[in-house]
């Protein structure tokens, strides 16, 4: 059973965070106080922490970086009410692994703990890059930027190969629409239009054309996944 | 207590003449006065130095020339002649003295041998004491002694006399009293002199610092309205106080901003959370509606959370572009800025939102000349300019079903923008230069923008203009049918009424005109590349006008 450490001061919104992992199946363990939590993230083995920033005793910035100067490299979600671009790009550069900003949905949360744990297994697993992505009868070769689906190939744009790739790499696993425009777009706002929704039907038409299983699936309100049987 | 009084008048006319002394143009003064003072010291001590060694040698000659009256003379012949020379010279100023080698006087007015003189030596001065006797009303009163320079030098007569030959030379020190009194007199005149105009200089600058230090006070305590005197001399103070005015204009221009901001929050953000508050109210009505069926209560209530999430939703956007134009407006970092082509930045943009804008039935499309490469943040201009083409896709009108936009021809030179039912159904980016100027155009066929916001935008711009005299900007707002496309409807005669920023007006908008915050982001980068960006109104859509130039 994964094991995520939760380092949040406001009681309510951790006993949240808390029971909405605890409903998918992870344990969990709260400490509301910064030196608390640094002490608990080093003598335990966590899968996962939600560090929020702002915290008593000890900031969550100064708990990344000692984590981070202690060779500790538990994937660290950072939690904050400050959601300008600099306090992101800082929350990144001082070692943290994804940063969501206050308020947020709760599929946004677990999405994101799931996708550091995912990229975790498979750095593990995958120390050396592929050159390769295979999924069922889908295939990427990642230096020729090709893609084939049944030994056939398809036509794909820059980043319908990009997003593609995003896709199968984090198969199985829902993807909210912010986390597909921030790793795909770099974009810093919310696009008022159907933005992703339209480059997502494009690539649909690709891959998932009428001989075929569907691969990608809409999981409403939330985002999309990856795969042949959706969550 | 009265001698408290005047002690305290006393320290504050101290202090007083302690603030003037510290003002600058007194110190100014008084150290050039010094510097004029030492350099008179300096030259005349060499004019004395000179002269005192062209006496000495003149002296030294006459000395000289007496003595040759000597040569090969006895002592009888000697006496005589000292005698005779003692008694012709009628200014006492020539020295004679006949001794024995024992020191006794023989002859002259020399009464000894100063110690100074050695025998057939050189010449040497010394200090001659001279003794004799004052009378008054002839009768002997007192002995009385004079004390005065002399030189002189000696002469052997015979194996048993001395020849002394010298002059007084109290002259020299007359002289000497006349430079000193002269430098004393002088330099104190001019040490007064430049003290005097130090303060008169003073005066008025220290009064003109006075009055600046009283407005000071004045904005100080909240009225940034008011502006430091300037006046015509262009001094010093009236460099520092334009320096200072522009500041202050700055200023007030950013707490006017502020103020706006935050009747803006308390106005535009207030109305949807009272609308939230009210839905969540009435979910607490609706779950205790016991008329209501369960399934159908639990239906509506539902819906109120659904209406709820997506008030509160909105007003994260609103929040989080607010923030996002003020950490702009703050972000006076330029880390990413560099040389870079804005083709490929709107070819990024194109291949991002051309299928967004197929999608609508709306035609996009990218028409670009190459430009010299501009220095911006690649990033920061993408955000600015997808905002502007995501807003415009937005607002585009949906074509009919019969009348798709994909099938909608448009013809840049012919100037024909419509499809053929007419409806305008394309959204053009377009990058050209115009007078070495990189210029970006977004043309729409939306439903425009408002008229605050239209205002603020042009306002803004027209403000802009009396301080740069951008005259490529002014003839592209007198000639905008220069362009291919047919611009009709731009309002000069518009009434500026608003001299708000962008995104307050734009929170107020409602949804009826075109261009959400996108909009007040997108002039916030501009603002922070020094980019113009200019509105005008089309028939139908809006053309924005974006001028490169750093």
């Amino acid at each position: 059973m994964p094991k995520v450490l939760i380092i949040e001061d406001d009681s309510q919104t951790s006993s949240e965070i808390s029971s909405l992992l605890v409903s998918r199946g992870y344990e969990v363990v709260i400490e509301t106080d910064g030196a608390k939590g640094l002490e608990r993230a080093l003598n335990e083995n966590f899968d996962a922490i939600t560090l929020d920033r702002m915290l008593p005793n000890l900031s969550g910035f100064e708990i990344l970086q000692r984590l981070r100067q202690l060779d500790n490299n538990v994937p660290v979600l950072l939690i904050s009410a400050l959601g300008l671009v600099d306090d992101r790009v800082q929350g990144l550069k001082a070692g943290g692994d994804d940063y969501i900003v206050k308020p947020f949905a709760s599929e946004e949360l677990l999405a994101r703990v799931e996708a550091l744990m995912r990229r975790r297994n498979q750095s593990q697993q995958n120390s050396v890059q592929l050159n390769f992505l295979k999924y069922d009868d889908l295939e990427l070769d990642l230096l020729q930027r090709t893609a084939k689906r049944g030994g056939v190939s398809i036509q794909l744009m820059a980043k319908e190969f990009r997003l593609l790739e995003y896709f199968v790499r984090y198969s199985g696993q829902v993807l909210t629409k912010k986390m597909i425009l921030e790793s795909l777009w770099n974009l810093n706002f919310d696009p008022s239009t159907n933005f992703i929704e339209v480059h997502i039907a494009r690539l649909r038409k690709k891959v998932d054309t009428p001989n075929f299983t569907p691969l990608i699936h809409t999981v409403r309100g939330v985002g999309y996944v990856f795969g042949l049987k959706p969550k | 207590m009265e001698e408290q009084v005047d002690k305290v008048s006393f320290l504050n006319v101290l202090t007083q003449i302690n603030a003037r002394l510290r003002i600058t143009t007194v110190r100014l003064a008084v150290l050039n006065s010094f510097f004029f003072v030492l350099g008179i010291w300096v030259t005349i001590a060499l004019v004395y130095w000179q002269v005192s060694i062209f006496m000495e040698q003149r002296v030294d000659r006459i000395i000289d020339v007496n003595a040759k009256n000597f040569h090969n003379l006895n002592l009888k012949e000697v006496i005589k002649t000292v005698d005779e020379s003692v008694r012709r010279d009628s200014r006492k100023i020539e020295l004679y003295g006949v001794f024995t080698n024992q020191g006794v006087k023989l002859s002259g007015n020399l009464s000894y041998v100063p110690s100074e003189i050695t025998l057939n030596g050189e010449t040497a001065e010394f200090e001659y004491k001279e003794t004799f006797v004052a009378f008054k009303n002839h009768a002997q009163i007192s002995n009385e002694t004079r004390i005065f320079p002399a030189r002189a030098k000696s002469f052997s007569i015979d194996s048993n006399t001395v020849l002394l030959i010298g002059r007084d030379v109290s002259e020299f020190e007359a002289i000497r009293k006349i430079l000193l009194n002269g430098l004393i007199m002088g330099s104190s005149i001019i040490l007064t002199m430049g003290f005097l105009i130090g303060i008169s200089f003073a005066v008025p600058s220290l009064r003109r610092i006075q009055h600046i230090q009283r407005l000071s006070k004045k904005i100080m305590l909240g009225d940034f309205t008011l502006r430091l005197p300037i006046s015509k001399r262009n001094d010093e103070i009236d460099i520092l106080a334009t320096t200072i005015n522009s500041m202050m204009t700055e200023i007030e221009e950013l707490i006017t901003e502020i103020r706006g901001v935050s009747a803006t929050i308390a106005h535009d953000l207030r109305t949807p959370l009272t609308r939230v508050r009210f839905l969540l109210s009435k979910g607490i009505l609706l779950s205790e509606d016991f008329k209501l069926e369960v399934t159908q209560r639990s239906l509506l209530t539902r819906d109120l959370f659904i209406k709820s999430i997506e008030e509160t939703d909105q007003l994260l956007a609103r929040f989080t572009a607010i923030l996002r134009i003020a950490e702009i407006e703050n972000h006076m970092r330029k880390v990413g800025f560099k040389n870079i082509r804005l083709e490929d930045v709107l070819q990024q943009i194109y291949e991002m939102f051309e299928p967004i804008a197929e999608d609508k039935g709306v035609k996009l499309v990218l028409e670009v000349d190459p430009t010299v490469p501009v220095y911006a943040d690649p990033a920061l201009l993408l955000e600015a300019i997808s905002n502007l083409v995501d807003n415009a896709i937005k607002f585009s009108p949906t074509p009919s079903t019969n009348n798709s936009g994909r099938d909608s021809s448009i013809d840049l030179v012919k100037n024909t923008w419509e499809n053929s039912s007419g409806d305008p159904v394309f959204i053009a980016i377009r990058l050209s230069t115009v007078d070495s100027c990189p210029v970006i155009d977004i043309i729409d066929s939306g439903i425009g923008i408002s008229d605050e916001v239209f205002n603020a935008l042009n306002q803004e711009n027209l403000n802009a203009e009396k301080f740069n005299h951008n005259d490529y900007f002014q003839s592209k707002l007198e000639s905008p049918n220069q362009y291919s496309v047919n611009i009709t409807n731009f309002n000069e005669d518009n009434h500026l009424a608003s001299t708000q920023p962008i995104h307050q007006l734009e929170l107020r908008k409602g949804s009826e005109k075109g261009f959400g915050l996108g909009l007040g982001i997108a002039r916030a980068i501009f603002r922070l590349h020094h980019f113009k960006m200019t509105a005008r109104r089309k028939p139908k859509g809006t053309h924005l006008t974006i001028f490169c130039k750093n």
